[in-house]
């Protein structure tokens, strides 16, 4: 890593004599500034969250709000609203009320997100016993607890650990996904795609309902498998978006997220029940999403109706009627991909993320102790064979792979058209970009030299404006049988 | 509002009626001066709106439909504002005439006459509603809005004056109760004071666009800088934007984003969407907190950026929502644009106020306030900065300028459209001869 330039230091200890320690985590100063307020605003929910708890004693007519004497810059408020929803909200801009703290009185961090807040210095004192004197006294403790605490946050931020251990959670697209020591952090890349791929499948089942009803024989469930789920945080943006909270859908959803990982299970969990209890699920995810601890690896191994059983065991709504109804629609996919070689230091991987977060997330088992050493896969590479198997087990019409970058994606590409060299299934490769890019890949090697160039030039082009040369490849789709002809009618004109 | 400024305006206003009235009601010529007042373009519009009003809730009275009501909703305040001043109009007259007639006993003249001066002094107040009720309202004007302050010139004199005036509409909310909220702001480094490169103040009240559209423009400061040593005043400058916030689905309004020949609709792939330093290795490698978005609208060549959330996915929402609104503005500027550059044709110069026109100055040495278009001014400084009542007062001032303005403009192209029907009559008679 870089030295950062004593220049960049100079001007942050000017602003606060804690950015510098952040700049040695974010490496520049707007992404520095913004982790600050963040923290800060954290530290004070914090601290009002457990002045609060103390106050729950107290019946709520025997409080009294006093609101200090606005100063200068303290107009803003928010008007009086009456209506309940709102009240909540203004709940919680109360609790974040405590003041700024004496060195963050400096021009930069004056700045309020929400301007609400910091504004209404409401200070929650008793009638009968304390006066006003102990609530300002309280309010002076809530505030020195709060500087304190950012402190404390702000060190061990800079000594690497994930600003999101430090927060609890992390946003992903509507959702708040919980986030503990143990398991991976989600990414905003993957954010991005597992997006996409929500929307993708929406269309499709909107098609799919309207040209004919015999797409999806005997049900019109659509089944997602979320393997290596970790936070279970692809899983629910599925649901998220396939059945929006607020909305009544008629989409029959059945989601199952799998990882090895105990912590991760227990996480996703708490992630669902978390997020239904925020109003960001919508109530049935308790009954169409579930998380089950599997080793993924070993299961691609056994024959196929074991690999069946075993997911519709896993599954909610154990599926007596095998013979109808064990297939799986869609494989979601974030294995671990990174290389011993790359997780070395010096390797790509961040230093932040070899030292806090899990392993297991990240790299592949050595391939010894999987049973099948073959010299020839990269071992970064060990996840997507048995994925493909498992697409193909499972009977699943797309499944998505996330990859490290383009190499690795050519690599993937091999790969599946190896698994796919033998058999007469439609099925179509693509790759997606960061930037949201799509390309059409050969489908087999004979023709694979000859057409790769002129397939992925097209390809580019027809993805319109948004090519970014820097961005690097994030997944690796597979489509087969109908949702492969599906896509080639709408995303790739028929051609072949 | 009980104001005294108020209060002397008004009395002015009414001493000046009133002479008015008196000088009139010995010159009865001087009536139809006061009628011309409405050109007869214009009422010849008004009379058109109102047929077409009539005509239409005739036709609704029988069968109703929705829409129809609707375009009956809008045409009705001219309708209204029409046969008030048609009424008054008539009573002169047969008050004119009860003068005029030598059988009337003195009773009933000094009856008719007081009659006369009350209705001539409400005269000036109908024939404004009438010319103000045929100016087509804003499209943006029931709309919550967006103010967006950027420094120009000046350097940090500028971005200290920028977030002085991002705190003056704040205080301005503040005191209309308005809910409001700092969307983005981005802090001047190089300034130790409080100071601005960058600020959207979101403000979400209905209809504040039209209270809030006449601040759009280049705000000018004249003071001596404390960083000055010799003492000498400075001139700088802050663009402030005012743009609307658009629903977020054109479902319940006519915005339509779905609809290509909407002003609304932004074609996707015309948008590039690019999180913000988005090289090197990503995924699993690193662990970016970095939720920058930064869209670019390529016809336009519009940037729009958030990053202050931690969520990607509503750094995108709100930098949609800003996208939109610029460009739904620009493309309202160019119609604007157009259809003063054809008043232009008739009325010679045309007042602009476009985003780029210097339109007020506030200088710091002389405590005054000084707004170009309306041309009042206010010697209370630290009121208006404040967001106090003498704000309300400009402000107040530069709408009624801009209805004023949008009046003469409505005449000129009715002048301009009966023109353009009279030299076709001609053209017909002379093809007719030949």
């Amino acid at each position: 890593m870089p030295r950062l330039p004593p220049a960049l230091i100079r001007e942050a200890a000017l602003q606060n004599h804690l950015l510098p320690l952040l700049l040695r985590a974010c490496r520049d100063l707007p992404s520095a500034r913004n982790e600050f307020r963040w923290l800060q605003e954290h530290a004070r929910d914090t601290v009002h969250a457990k002045t609060r708890k103390r106050h729950k004693a107290l019946p709520e007519d025997a409080l009294i709000h006093l609101k200090s004497p606005r100063h200068g810059e303290e107009k803003s408020q928010c008007p009086q609203r009456k209506d309940s929803s709102v009240k909540s909200k203004a709940d919680r801009l109360e609790k974040t009320s405590v003041a700024v703290d004496a060195n963050s009185r400096r021009s930069l961090f004056r700045r309020r997100v929400f301007v609400h807040r910091g504004h209404r210095n409401s200070v929650v004192s008793h009638t009968s016993g304390r006066g006003l004197r102990d609530a300002f006294q309280e309010q002076y403790t809530a505030r020195s607890h709060a500087q304190s605490l950012l402190a404390k946050f702000i060190a061990r931020r800079a000594r690497g650990v994930p600003l999101q251990y430090i927060l609890g959670n992390q946003p992903f697209g509507n959702l708040e996904i919980l986030t503990r020591k143990g398991v991976l952090i989600p990414r905003s890349d993957t954010e991005t795609y597992s997006q996409h791929v929500a929307k993708l499948l929406l269309s499709w089942l909107h098609t799919a309902t309207f040209a004919s009803h015999t797409r999806l024989p005997g049900r019109r469930k659509l089944r997602i498998l979320d393997l290596c789920s970790g936070t279970g945080c692809i899983a629910l943006l599925l649901h998220s978006v396939l059945k929006p909270p607020n909305l009544d859908s008629n989409i029959d959803l059945e989601i199952l997220g799998a990882d090895i990982s105990m912590d991760a299970n227990l996480l996703s969990r708490r992630n669902l029940q978390h997020n239904i209890a925020e109003g960001l699920l919508h109530p049935d995810a308790a009954q169409d999403v579930s998380f089950q601890q599997m080793d993924i690896l070993r299961l691609a191994r056994s024959n196929r109706s074991k690999t069946r059983r075993l997911f519709n065991h896993g599954s909610p709504s154990a599926h007596q009627d095998a013979a109808l109804d064990d297939t799986w629609d869609v494989i979601v996919s974030n294995p671990p991909y990174i290389s011993p070689k790359d997780y070395r230091p010096g390797g790509q991987t961040n230093s932040s993320v070899r030292k806090y977060e899990p392993k297991l997330a990240l790299v592949p088992p050595v391939s010894g102790s999987s049973g099948d050493a073959n010299p020839a896969v990269d071992p970064g590479d060990l996840f997507y064979g048995p994925l493909i198997d498992l697409m193909s087990s499972v009977g699943a019409k797309l499944l998505v792979m996330e990859v490290g970058d383009s190499q690795q994606a050519g690599r993937v590409h091999e790969i599946a058209m190896e698994k796919f060299k033998n058999r007469d299934d439609d099925v179509r490769f693509e790759r997606w970009k960061d930037d949201g890019t799509e390309r059409l890949l050969s489908t087999s090697r004979a023709s694979h030299q000859g057409l790769t160039d002129g397939l992925a030039a097209e390809g580019t082009q027809a993805a319109s404006a948004t090519t970014d040369s820097h961005a690097s490849d994030r997944a690796v789709v597979v489509w087969a049988r109908e949702l492969a002809e599906w896509r080639m009618s709408v995303r790739w004109d028929g051609r072949v | 509002m009980s104001c005294p400024l108020y209060a002397a305006q008004l009395v002015a206003i009414l001493l000046r009626i009133r002479v008015q009235v008196l000088r009139l009601t010995f010159n009865p010529a001087v009536l139809s001066e006061i009628e011309s007042q409405i050109s007869p373009v214009l009422l010849q519009r008004a009379r058109a709106v109102a047929a077409e009003h009539k005509q239409l809730a005739a036709a609704n009275a029988t069968e109703y439909d929705v829409s129809i009501a609707k375009k009956i909703g809008e045409l009705s305040p001219v309708a209204q504002a029409l046969k008030e001043w048609e009424d008054a109009q008539n009573s002169l007259v047969e008050l004119q005439g009860l003068l005029d007639d030598p059988s009337s006993d003195a009773e009933i003249r000094s009856l008719a006459q007081s009659d006369i001066e009350s209705t001539v002094a409400e005269l000036p107040a109908l024939t404004s509603r009438l010319k103000k009720s045929l100016v087509p309202a804003h499209p943006f004007a029931n709309l919550p809005c967006m103010i967006e302050i950027h420094p120009g010139a000046g350097g940090s004199e500028a971005s200290l004056f920028a977030h002085t005036l991002l705190e003056m509409y704040q205080g301005f909310c503040a005191r209309m109760k308005w809910p409001t909220q700092l969307a983005s702001y981005t802090a001047d480094d190089s300034v130790s004071d409080k100071a601005l490169t960058e600020a959207l103040l979101e403000i979400n009240q209905p209809g504040s666009y039209e209270m809030l559209r006449s601040e759009a423009g280049v705000h000018r400061v004249q003071r001596v800088p404390a960083t000055e040593k010799k003492g000498r005043t400075h001139t700088s400058a802050v663009s402030v934007l005012v743009l609307p916030v658009l629903p977020e689905t054109g479902g319940e309004s006519d915005l339509d984003y779905e609809d290509p020949n909407s002003d609304y609709y932004i074609a996707p792939p015309d948008v590039r969407s690019e999180t913000m330093r988005a090289r090197g290795a990503g995924g699993q490698h690193v662990n970016k907190t970095d939720s920058a978005i930064r869209l670019t609208h390529i016809p336009t060549g519009i940037v729009v950026s958030m990053q202050d959330s931690r969520s990607q996915h509503k750094n995108r929402e709100k930098a949609w929502q800003l996208l939109r609104a610029k460009i739904a503005q620009l493309r309202r500027e160019q119609r604007d644009a157009e259809i003063t550059a054809m008043r232009r044709s008739v009325m010679g110069g045309v007042a602009r106020s476009g985003r780029e026109d210097k339109v007020r100055t506030y200088n710091y040495s002389q405590n005054r306030v000084t707004d170009h278009r309306s041309g009042s001014e206010t010697s209370n400084l630290d009121a208006v900065l404040a967001g106090e009542e003498p704000l309300e007062a400009i402000m107040q001032s530069v709408r009624e300028w801009l209805s004023e303005n949008e009046v003469k403009g409505l005449l000129a192209e009715e002048e301009l459209k009966d023109k353009a029907k009279q030299n076709e009559k001609e053209n017909q008679k002379e093809n007719g001869k030949k």
